[in-house]
């Protein structure tokens, strides 16, 4: 009874983010707003992808920028040297950094501890040295212009409207995509795991196994989003994908929520819009994301989505009358 | 010059810059020892110790002795304070949560860094000298010297603190087991404070040595943290002999290679050598075989 109530009022939930998504752009009729958006739901995708890692295995990412760059340059070369078609080159970025999350997480997600963090940091700094030094390939520290846009049967998405639905329309998709991956038995495995590592090793989950996939999926996310950026803006540097990137993407899932579904997407929105809003700060941008990470990881560990979920809970226990808490 | 010895001098380069890497990389023990995670921040203490001195003694005109031993106390100071306001509630969070925090403190020491000095390298008093001395063909700055010898006389103190002073046994203690070591009396928060000073004193000490070589930047913490953080595995993570000859092996491996094989991918070389332990050698280079297994 209770979970088709619960159901059907995530449900109307859901209709009405996406109805007030869709209707954003005629709401808001402010352009560089619209561009805002369109990069945080690019970063959302990012952190989406991290957080498949971090909240459902508990291993850290801090190089995660470096994935997003790396899927950014081969989707964009793809389309530049090879003449590949935007959308094919994303996916192709996708499936390339799924094979290097796999690779780079074989050996070190077998690891206990937190292993995986410093070689994801390294990880970062190498391709960021590669990108700058092979510059027959990359054009070095300039950076790659004259990335050809997304182009859907002749339509060109080159206008900020068109770029927030197509943003949409793919986080939709993502998010979508990792609610079946988290309740699969990967899904479930991988909370076992998170729980009680030595526990489920002893009930037969292969541990490394499943993180591995999971790391791969995660920088698959990744690239798919360093695609997208990369034929969004026609134009892309290496200083764009630098560790803090990769610590700012940390920030949007502890805002946002570790471990939950919209979490990332919301953290993404609100590390995204809060600097613009706050431009006195300027210099004080990577501050600002260091200290709010820190105030919520001690005061709202939940983040924003878990504040949302305790006070639904407060609240729905009041109305109740008590005598279905047990179930809970 | 010939080949013999301009290996002598790259040695002797890597073996003081390693050294710097080896102090570094002892704070990376400490903070692992107590808590069991990584301190992030550690180079950004350095990066802090170093611009306190440069502030002091350029500033403020202190005398340079005075404004180094300032310097150190200070940054020490400043790890208790980020130990009490940030990483102590955060003790009994999940690691991760602790972790992350680690990492934002070194992002708001560099960027506090930056607002103050900007992001140019300064120049740091040079008190090491700037001589050089003959031998044969090989011309040794005398800098390398005292920087190898400043690192010696550190980690001979540390290791006589830790074996015969009733603190430095009682932090042992600690980080052998809290719970154990609190129901014996001790004070374990206070050792937890004690910890963060000495981590955050052993950064400022290798960077107020560093800096009259390689001036003082704030994306030092950054650069010569990594380094020391490849040094600290390779030493195996829990002792400090194996982080100092874990640090000598990486400043001279990579001077080495910054000379014989590529100067553009040298900074790369830590890593390198750091994913290759982890996958050979969990357990650094004087662990057993790799058992830092899952169960």
């Amino acid at each position: 009874m209770r979970g088709v109530r619960h159901k059907s009022k995530s449900a109307w939930l859901i209709a009405g983010v996406a109805a007030a998504a869709l209707l954003l752009p005629i709401i808001a009729r402010n352009e560089y707003f619209i561009h805002l958006m369109v990069m945080a739901l690019v970063y959302g995708i990012v952190a989406m992808g991290l957080n498949i890692l971090t909240g459902y295995t508990g291993k850290l990412s801090l190089g995660h920028a470096g994935f997003f760059g790396l899927g950014a340059y081969v989707s964009a070369l793809l389309s530049i040297k090879l003449g590949v078609p935007a959308l094919v080159s994303i996916v192709i970025a996708g499936v390339v950094l799924f094979f290097m999350g796999v690779l780079l997480g074989l050996p070190t997600l077998r690891l206990e501890g937190h292993y995986l963090s410093i070689v994801t940091i390294g990880f970062n700094e190498v391709i960021i040295l590669v990108l700058i030094n092979m510059r027959s390939l990359t054009r070095g520290p300039g950076g790659l212009r004259g990335i050809p846009p997304i182009s859907i049967g002749g339509f060109e998405l080159v206008s900020d409207v068109s770029q927030y639905y197509f943003a949409v329309i793919l986080v939709a998709i993502l998010l979508w995509l990792k609610s079946k991956l988290v309740k699969s038995h990967v899904g479930l495995a991988l909370r076992a795991v998170m729980d009680g590592e030595v526990a489920s090793e002893a009930c037969g989950v292969n541990v490394a196994y499943y993180r591995v996939f999971a790391f791969g999926i995660s920088a698959m996310y990744a690239g798919i989003g360093g695609g997208v950026l990369a034929h969004f803006l026609n134009y892309i540097s290496p200083y764009s994908f630098q560790s803090p990137e990769s610590f700012a993407l940390l920030g949007m899932l502890v805002v946002g929520g570790i471990g939950t579904l919209a979490g990332p997407i919301i953290g993404s929105i609100i590390m995204t819009l809060l600097p613009e809003y706050l431009r006195a700060f300027a210099d004080f941008r990577l501050i600002i994301n260091a200290v709010l990470t820190i105030v919520l990881l001690i005061k709202v560990p939940g983040g924003i989505v878990g504040l949302f979920k305790s006070l639904a809970g407060r609240i729905g226990r009041r109305s109740s009358d008590g005598l279905d808490t047990a179930g809970r | 010059m010939s080949l013999s010895s301009l290996l002598v001098q790259v040695l002797i380069q890597g073996l003081a810059v390693g050294s710097v890497y080896a102090l570094i990389a002892l704070g990376y023990v400490m903070i692992f020892k107590a808590v069991g995670v990584f301190n992030f921040a550690q180079g950004d203490f350095m990066m802090s110790g170093c611009f306190i001195g440069l502030w002091l003694i350029v500033y403020l005109r202190l005398p340079i002795a005075l404004g180094l031993i300032l310097a150190v106390l200070l940054t020490s100071l400043l790890g208790i304070l980020v130990e009490a306001v940030v990483f102590h509630p955060l003790l009994e969070s999940p690691s991760r949560s602790y972790l992350i925090s680690t990492v934002a403190v070194g992002i708001i020491l560099r960027e506090i860094g930056r607002l103050i000095f900007g992001a140019d390298p300064l120049s740091f008093p040079n008190y090491l000298g700037d001589k050089v001395i003959k031998l044969g063909s090989v011309g040794i700055p005398v800098q390398y010297i005292w920087i190898s010898l400043a690192a010696v006389a550190v980690v001979s103190l540390l290791l006589w603190f830790f074996k015969k002073t009733k603190m430095g046994k009682a932090m042992r203690a600690v980080s052998e087991d809290r719970e154990t070591a609190r129901l014996m009396g001790i004070d374990t928060n206070l050792n937890m404070k004690l910890t963060y000073a000495l981590s955050s004193a052993m950064g400022a000490i290798a960077g107020v040595l560093i800096a009259p070589v390689f001036f003082a930047f704030t994306e030092m913490g950054r650069s010569f943290g990594q380094k020391a953080f490849s040094s600290f595995v390779l030493g195996g993570t829990d002792s400090i002999p194996g982080a100092v000859v874990g640090g000598l092996l990486i400043g001279v491996v990579e001077n080495l290679a910054g000379v014989f094989i590529s100067t553009k991918y040298k900074d790369a070389i830590s890593f390198i050598i750091l994913i290759v332990v982890l996958i050979c050698k969990p357990r650094g280079l004087f662990g057993g075989r790799g058992e830092r297994r899952a169960a």
